[in-house]
């Protein structure tokens, strides 16, 4: 399915609007809003949030062919990681929603238990639809090349091209760190994304109180973490784009 | 008052990501909020942190950019809220930080709580009467009202304290920081 390839797409501006033609459902709804309608009218009976469940259905078509591009850009190592923090971004979303609604009715407002439920589940759809969508958009441009094709370039346009680089080079490394600190936390501390790891909890009644300090330490350590890792190699992006915008031939 | 920050390719490389890190706060720990259906984080701590560290402009860039970017991933419908709100929190928190000399906390802190009662404030105002105005017309933006504007003034004041005490908590530890050492 070599013509799925976004990656395979030479001309930049060509590769940047179909990324946007792809991304128009999950911005503005349309086309989605037509396929549920036309989906309702397959349905031959009454059914209680036919339009809700047929919402649902138009959205996995959607994420179906999503990850299939995504796949077939990327191939299917980085499909899997960005399917992973997909998924972690999309549940933890979706349960903490459901959480919420039974532990502060208050914040439900007027919508009832079963549109909360199905609004969450479509929320899930759309995260694991989007988060790969979002990360094939910003990987799929390079910014050394847009630094190689400046080197000979001269005066402003050089300048404001190279910042554009820079930025779009730091988010694409920031993006970067969070896989990998996923990979290295899985792998060497558990214990700090699995509370199923913390040994040191012995079983009493009050042992599920672990979790909130438990919470509240997994996410500092994965700001504090994320933060160094992110940082980390600036000095040397920014030592080797001064050099460039200071070179002459 | 400190001298006006210079924008170098230094500003550009922390300001790409603060960017990144304040789009993926908001998207990872973020918590729903059924009534209006916008959601709490945490990603207002690096748009403060950006405010106080960088000044007004690096302020308004990330926050109308990063959060934003979350947005787009799940809640479309709040971006135009998000970017102006968040974009006005970064700004209002360099501004008046910027007034100050460099190691000036009270003043920091200050400028740090503006931003966040930037956010309840911003919010209120989208949710209570702007989206409901252009639901009249569009009506993807009918999604709120000014009850549910009231019921996420509790969760929004949580999230715009929790947006200062982190902000000034990293700027403090990040304030040595010179990515061109």
């Amino acid at each position: 399915m070599k013509w799925l390839n976004i990656s395979s797409i030479g001309t930049w501006w060509l590769r940047l609007l179909v990324l946007l033609l792809l991304g128009i459902p999950a911005l503005s709804g349309w086309p989605l809003t037509e396929v549920t309608t036309g989906i309702q009218m397959l349905v031959p009976f009454e059914l209680d949030r036919a339009g809700d469940i047929s919402d649902l259905v138009s959205w996995v078509v959607y994420s179906s062919i999503i990850w299939l591009v995504v796949f077939s850009s990327v191939g299917i190592r980085k499909f899997l990681e960005y399917l992973a923090a997909a998924f972690i971004i999309g549940l933890t979303t979706a349960l903490l929603g459901s959480v919420v609604r039974k532990a502060f009715p208050i914040l439900s407002g007027t919508m009832s238990a079963d549109e909360i439920s199905l609004r969450m589940v479509n929320l899930l759809l759309i995260i694991v639809t989007v988060v790969p969508y979002a990360l094939l958009f910003i990987n799929s441009f390079s910014a050394k090349n847009i630094i190689t094709k400046l080197t000979d370039a001269k005066g402003k346009r050089k300048t404001i091209g190279l910042h554009f680089a820079l930025l779009l080079r730091v988010i694409q490394h920031a993006g970067e760190v969070i896989f990998n600190l996923l990979e290295i936390w899985a792998e060497e501390h558990p214990d700090k994304i699995f509370p199923r790891h913390r040994r040191d909890w012995r079983a009493k009644w009050y042992s599920s109180a672990n979790m909130f300090p438990w919470a509240w330490g997994a996410v500092f350590s994965w700001i504090y973490a994320t933060m160094i890792h992110t940082f980390e190699p600036i000095p040397g992006m920014v030592d080797e784009v001064e050099n460039i915008n200071h070179y002459r031939r | 008052m400190s001298e006006p920050k210079k924008w170098t390719f230094a500003t550009t490389a922390i300001v790409g990501a603060l960017i990144a890190l304040a789009a993926i706060a908001t998207m990872v720990i973020r918590i729903p909020i059924p009534a209006t259906t916008g959601y709490f984080n945490i990603g207002d701590v690096f748009v403060v942190l950006a405010g106080l560290w960088l000044g007004p402009l690096a302020g308004a860039i990330v926050g109308g950019v990063g959060p934003t970017i979350a947005d787009a991933i799940g809640f479309p419908v709040f971006i135009p809220a998000t970017m102006l709100t968040k974009g006005l929190e970064g700004f209002i928190v360099g501004l008046i930080a910027s007034r100050a000399s460099e190691g000036n906390v009270k003043v920091k802190t200050i400028a740090a709580f503006a931003g966040g009662l930037t956010v309840v404030v911003g919010y209120f105002v989208f949710e209570a009467y702007i989206y409901p105005a252009i639901g009249k017309s569009i009506p993807a933006f009918a999604i709120t009202d000014i009850g549910a504007a009231i019921i996420e003034i509790m969760p929004n004041t949580i999230q715009g304290i929790v947006g200062a005490l982190g902000g000034l908590a990293l700027w403090k530890a990040l304030s040595g920081y010179n990515p061109r050492k």
